[in-house]
């Protein structure tokens, strides 16, 4: 497998599941449902290659599925996912 | 007017038509004709007995037997070069397309199914050579998924491929109470997917 290619091709889409947690946050959606995106941003992430997004992810996820998960906290794990997508040497790469 | 080739089957001793007779499946030797009444195949027959019927047997039954022989073997060849079939079932679109991807880069066909609880009824249709499941699903856990394609279809291994469950204790529960065959850990290490593949769904040399 290329991951390059990988990256060119699902990067974009990763990058939409992102944005779409990011909303959910902030429009503070239930605990079991943003657990869930995170999770699937984790497995792409993981798979295209993007390692520290897949770290990040994980972490929302995890606190994502707590009761009474702090949305600020929530909303910065965003932020961090962000940068760790368009900061990895993998995404410059690939583009 | 057709030929008749009148025998007694050396077992039950019935007539018959040796021309109008199936022919026996049996692996080791030439096929031969079956007893309609008892089922018992000539190639079990003693082997004087054996020599005497293809002495005697017509040329259109020697021809007929060449054919099934030269049928047989294009069947075999056609089985050992068909690309093996795997399933993967996923609810996530991304990760279905790139282990699909993955999958025939391998020399594998892929087969992907959205939805977990129609996966047992398409394995069902389509004879995958193996299966490989997500374990977290809206509709049906993996695990349970595996439990239920063991039951329908025990002979064909199942692979589950989750980020979800990586400790040791859930492994042990896949194997253990659902007889998952191998348990593979997201994200997917392609490395590890084709020693999977070439272990569980060898490919014909």
């Amino acid at each position: 497998m290329n991951v390059a290619a990988l990256q060119q091709k699902y990067g974009e889409r990763l990058r939409q599941r992102v944005t779409a947690v990011g909303q959910a946050v902030a429009s503070r959606a239930d605990g079991a449902s943003l657990s869930r995106q995170f999770h699937s941003i984790a497995g792409l992430a993981g798979t295209i290659g993007f390692d520290h997004a897949t770290a990040v992810a994980r972490e929302g996820e995890l606190l994502a599925a707590e009761p009474n998960a702090d949305f600020d906290v929530l909303s910065s794990i965003v932020g961090r996912l962000q940068s760790a997508i368009e900061g990895s040497p993998a995404l410059h790469h690939a583009a | 007017m057709k030929e008749v080739f009148e025998i007694r089957c050396h077992h039950c001793h019935a007539a018959a038509d040796a021309m109008q007779s199936d022919w026996c499946h049996c692996v080791a030797k030439k096929p031969s004709i079956v007893c309609a009444r008892c089922g018992a195949c000539w190639c079990t027959a003693p082997q004087k007995a054996q020599d005497a019927f293809w002495q005697y047997a017509p040329g259109e039954l020697h021809e007929a037997r060449e054919a099934v022989i030269a049928r047989r073997k294009a069947a075999l060849r056609r089985n050992v070069t068909a690309k093996k079939t795997v399933m993967i079932v996923d609810d996530d679109e991304e990760i279905r397309e790139i282990t699909a991807h993955a999958v025939e880069e391998l020399g594998y066909q892929a087969v992907t199914v959205e939805r977990a609880d129609l996966a047992v009824s398409t394995a069902m249709r389509m004879s995958p050579d193996l299966v490989i499941t997500d374990a977290l699903m809206p509709r049906l856990d993996g695990r349970v998924l595996c439990g239920l394609l063991k039951d329908a279809m025990p002979e064909i291994p199942v692979v589950i491929m989750t980020s979800l469950y990586t400790s040791l204790r859930y492994k042990l529960e896949a194997y253990r109470d659902f007889g998952a065959d191998e348990y593979l850990t997201k994200p997917i290490n392609f490395a590890q997917l084709r020693e999977v593949l070439t272990t569980l769904a060898p490919m014909a040399a």
